[in-house]
Formats: C-alpha cells, structure tokens, sequence
C-alpha cells in the first residue's frame, strides 16, 4: 500500500483528437513487457454512414481504476486491491488465476497472463507515477489525446479540462464511478 | 497539357496500394507487435460491386491483372470507392526471413503492371486495373 496522500490519480481522454495509430497500445506493450496476444489497452472503432458519407470514431480505453471497483470487491483473495490514490492493482503473489475480476470488470480490461498465470490489467504504468512521470501511453501520444493527473490538483491540466469541457465516463450505470473522462 | 489519368474498363478495378498507421513500410509487417493489429491483408471492395459478383467478407478472391494474379481474402466495405479496390502493402512475402507475413495474404508486387508519369518519370502505382472473382475451387 502507497503511504496516506491526499492525490487521485485519473485520465481525461480526449477521443476526437484520436487517429488510431496505435502507438499507446505498443507503448504499453513495450514499457510492461505485455505478452504477445493480450493487451492492457485497446482503441476501440467504431464506423457508420455509407460511401461517400462515412463517420469513423475512435475511443481508447483501457482500465477505468474505478472509485468502487468490482473486480475488488469480487477478488476471493484480496489479490486486487487500490491504492489511496485510486490505482487498481494486482498482488501477483496473491492472484491464484480465479478470473473472477474479469468478469466482474463491466470494461473488459483484465486479461489472463499467459505465462504467469495470473490477472493483469493497465497499472497506470504505477512505476512511473510513483517518480512523477505520466503512464507511457500518455507520453508517446502524437496527437496528445491522454491527459494524465490528480484529480485533486487544481492546477493540474487534468483538472483544468474536466473543469472547463463537456464529458462523459462509459457506463456510470455500473456504480463503479470510472475514472477515465471522455471529453464531448 | 493535362492528361487525364486512364480508367478503368468495364469489370475491372482500379487497384489502390498503400499503408496504414500502424504499417508504413512494407516490412514493419513481421514487427511483432504491428503484425498484432494487422496479420493479414485482404481486398477491400465496395458492397454494391461484391454483391454483383457474389463476395461476401472472408470469401477467398481471384485477382489478376497483365501482369500475374494473386489469390487474397475479401473485406466488403464502404470505406471504398465502387470503380477501386485496395490492399494494404507488405504481405505474401517470399523471404523466409518475414516468418510472419511469409504467404500470408497477397503481394501488391504481383500484380502491379508497369506505368509511369510521362512528366516526372515516377512509377504510377494506381494505374493497374484488376480483375477480381470468387476464388476458384481450390
């Protein structure tokens, strides 16, 4: 467990600006060591309209770190836990492969590892939060469309955005409370 | 003075090539992780055109031109004009090197007949006008 703090770490996701290159997904991979076939995070597509009139929208997501997350509460282990300052994450030692949490999870954010035989899931890359950098997905973004911050920072550009734009969060009917902003 | 560019004749396609975001060289295809979001190529083909010749997503395709013929998978979409059809660059690769993409779907490189701007001198990539039908029992 991180020592008491007063941060609550969240994204705003900016889905217009997205043009689905898919440099976070191979961030991710590339900064946690993901193995081939799953993934911590995704982009989801989305397509309507007929030639000549098309609409493609693109949306990345990837774990919510829920304010009352689910994959938690059903954890038989206690494996899945959050951090104070709202990081869910996975005890790797404690995790006996049950995959009771990817079902609970309403975002399809876990995935079964492969070769360890355990949950994984996006960790807010919680290795470089913890020296004050942002997740590797947010860093390599060329088209800026991940803001990373604390919630609890007024200065912080995350809280600037959510104060100032329109959003939404994906199925807030699930009372997880989400953590990823969609900006409208 | 201008030319205009030749179309395509009755029953045939305009052949379109090219990259995408995530495959911007022919050989980032045998890249582990590119190769994830892209394993295979297939020819994209407008609905009205597929339903004429009977192809629906998945339906393995004949395509030839002049210059030889390749045997690809189908993706019915609107994403693409009804006189063209499209295949992403860098697969049916013959190098045993490109483990990944070795005979995985079809080459551009098969079927693309010689053409260049009588200005520039640059290879016109777009000028090949390809037949396509329902793969032939195999």
């Amino acid at each position: 467990m991180a020592k008491k703090t007063n941060k609550r770490y969240a994204m705003v996701i900016d889905a217009k600006k997205c043009i689905d290159c898919k440099a976070c997904v191979v961030a991710c991979k590339a900064e946690n060591q993901v193995p081939e076939g799953v993934f911590r995070n995704r982009i989801n597509v989305e397509r309507s309209g007929e030639y000549p009139k098309l609409r493609m929208n693109f949306e990345p997501e990837q774990c919510h770190h829920c304010e009352d997350p689910s994959c938690v509460r059903v954890c038989p282990t206690g494996a899945s836990y959050q951090r104070e300052d709202g990081i869910v994450l996975v005890d790797y030692d404690a995790c006996i492969g049950c995959k009771y949490c990817m079902i609970a999870c309403p975002y399809e954010a876990r995935y079964h590892h492969p070769e360890t035989h355990t949950v994984d899931k996006c960790t807010f890359c919680v290795h470089r939060v913890d020296k004050g950098e942002v997740p590797a997905c947010v860093e390599t973004c060329p088209s800026k469309v991940r803001v990373f911050g604390d919630l609890n920072e007024p200065t912080s550009p995350l809280h600037q955005l959510l104060s100032t734009r329109r959003y939404e969060v994906k199925n807030p009917q699930t009372g997880n409370g989400p953590q990823l902003y969609y900006l409208l | 003075v201008y030319t205009p560019p030749a179309q395509p004749p009755e029953g045939r396609f305009r052949l379109i090539l090219g990259r995408k975001a995530t495959i911007t060289h022919a050989t980032l295809t045998n890249l582990p992780w590119l190769n994830e979001h892209n394993k295979e190529n297939d020819l994209w083909i407008h609905p009205g055109p597929a339903a004429k010749l009977n192809i629906r997503t998945g339906d393995l395709l004949d395509v030839s031109s002049t210059a030889g013929a390749v045997r690809i998978k189908a993706r019915v979409t609107e994403e693409i004009r009804p006189d063209c059809v499209f295949m992403l660059h860098g697969f049916g690769k013959k190098s045993g090197g490109l483990k990944r993409v070795q005979n995985v779907g079809a080459a551009d490189a098969v079927l693309l007949e010689t053409a260049w701007d009588k200005v520039s001198g640059n290879a016109a990539m777009h000028e090949t006008f390809v037949k396509v039908s329902r793969a032939s029992a195999v």
